[in-house]
């Protein structure tokens, strides 16, 4: 518009002066031109200050949503970290308690004690995701690596997990290659495992199998959970690493669905990957890989831990 | 642990839940609990007064932190027997406690089974890393 309107003005002048006043009308044409052009100007200076003054307010609103988030990160790991402790004690007493270690129980007191037990546990388990999501979200994730046997590491938890299936009436399968130490937080990588495998117990029936394999390929480990479950719609897959996701009703377990994203976070700082692969009614496969790079990088990085 | 004497604890924690619940775990392992501090001064107090086997020790405490107490302790008693609790694993504090001398550390929300475990091999390590050294630790 602006250099339309100034070429017009430059014709008309450029004309104006060739006629040398010989024609009448001219005058009055290029005073229209004239005024018109000063008002393009004057829209063009208008709407730039309207342009900058919005880009001013936009980052200013951005900077007091980066304040709010924050604020809302230091509220989760406070309130978190509050009520974790009563949590852990009123699950610690109660689990006393059911072990009869104090006295006999009834029958009723050892279901409302069950009761209370397995909710303290529950809570526990939510509280501790938004310790962690808290601390991943503020950037202090940090690592403690460990050089260390992912095979040993595995078949050491397999253990546990393989009682967890049981309670369930699920059969867990290991399927475990001889892979060379590596570094990584032993803590961190046995988080993910845990909410892999505990996920694909929660979302499959009774009478399933479970695989958990080891193995490795361009010098990665590859870590890979397999479940008989549901399987999950193509439509969550694209977002099931993101925090608050869920999909389905897990027997009725109460979740936030930040797992799968602190899992995500975990992977990524050992700069590894973490996907899923499904498909409705065949079931899940979630894998991770862990990269041997990490070795390379680990000691230009500043580690530490932070679990919360 | 195989002494025929109970080995004798101490807990430090602001929280009287959390002591509680530590001295029921002990307890449990025929650990004979003989006194609890509420406060980082107390508990330094009370180490010097009864000098317990083990001190369980929380790392944050009203007046004095973890790691003040136990530059205390370890000032006196060089050779003595500290796991820290925490609730929140600050890693950089936890760190600078186990540089400080402390043996182990041991996060609250661990199950009851586990913590039992963590203390008798930490207590069984330290033992041996002892041996012979005139610690107070049985």
């Amino acid at each position: 518009m602006r250099g339309s309107s100034s070429t017009n003005l430059i014709d008309l002048i450029t004309g104006y002066l060739q006629a040398k006043h010989q024609e009448t009308g001219r005058s009055s044409v290029l005073i229209t031109a004239l005024l018109e052009c000063w008002a393009s100007e004057k829209d063009y200076e208008l709407k730039n200050q309207l342009l900058n003054s919005l880009v001013l307010k936009y980052a200013s609103s951005i900077r007091n949503l980066m304040e709010l988030n924050q604020l809302k990160n230091k509220f989760l790991g406070i309130a978190a970290h509050d009520l974790r402790s009563p949590l852990s004690s009123v699950r610690g007493f109660s689990e006393i308690l059911l072990s009869e270690a104090v006295g006999p129980l009834t029958a009723e007191q050892k279901e409302y004690i069950t009761v209370i037990h397995n909710v303290s546990r529950n809570m526990l388990a939510l509280v501790n995701d938004l310790l962690d999501i808290s601390v991943i979200e503020s950037g202090k994730l940090e690592l403690h690596p460990e050089r260390l046997s992912l095979t040993a590491f595995l078949k050491e938890r397999f253990r546990f997990y393989d009682i967890a299936a049981q309670e369930q009436k699920i059969t867990l399968h290991g399927d475990l290659e001889d892979v060379p130490a590596q570094w990584f937080d032993p803590n961190k990588i046995g988080q993910v495992i845990d909410n892999l495998i505990s996920n694909a117990v929660k979302y499959s029936a009774p009478g399933t199998n479970i695989y958990l394999t080891l193995s490795r390929e361009d010098e990665c480990s590859i870590v890979s959970v397999r479940d008989e479950g549901p399987g999950i719609p193509s439509e969550y897959q694209g977002r099931i690493f993101g925090e608050f996701q869920r999909w389905g009703k897990p027997r009725g377990e109460k979740s936030f669905g930040l797992g799968l994203a602190i899992a995500k976070r975990i992977i990524d700082a050992h700069h590894g990957r973490i996907c899923v692969k499904s498909e409705p009614g065949t079931g899940s496969v979630f894998s991770f890989t862990l990269p041997p790079g990490y070795e390379n990088d680990r000691k230009e990085e500043t580690t530490g831990d932070d679990r919360g | 642990m195989t002494e025929k004497k109970k080995p004798q604890v101490m807990i430090a924690d602001d929280e009287a839940h959390c002591r509680l619940l530590m001295k029921a775990i002990l307890t449990s392992m025929k650990c004979d609990v003989v006194c609890e501090a509420s406060n980082g001064e107390e508990t330094v107090e009370l180490f010097k007064q009864h000098k317990p086997h083990l001190l369980l020790l929380d790392i944050n405490m009203p007046l004095k932190n973890g790691d003040e107490i136990l530059k205390d302790i370890f000032r006196d008693f060089p050779n003595a027997f500290v796991v820290m609790l925490t609730s929140v694993t600050d890693m950089g504090t936890v760190e600078r406690c186990l540089d400080l001398g402390a043996a182990n550390y041991i996060r609250k929300d661990t199950p009851l089974e586990e913590i039992k475990t963590i203390l008798k091999d930490t207590w069984q390590a330290f033992a041996k890393s002892k041996a012979g050294t005139g610690a107070t630790a049985v």
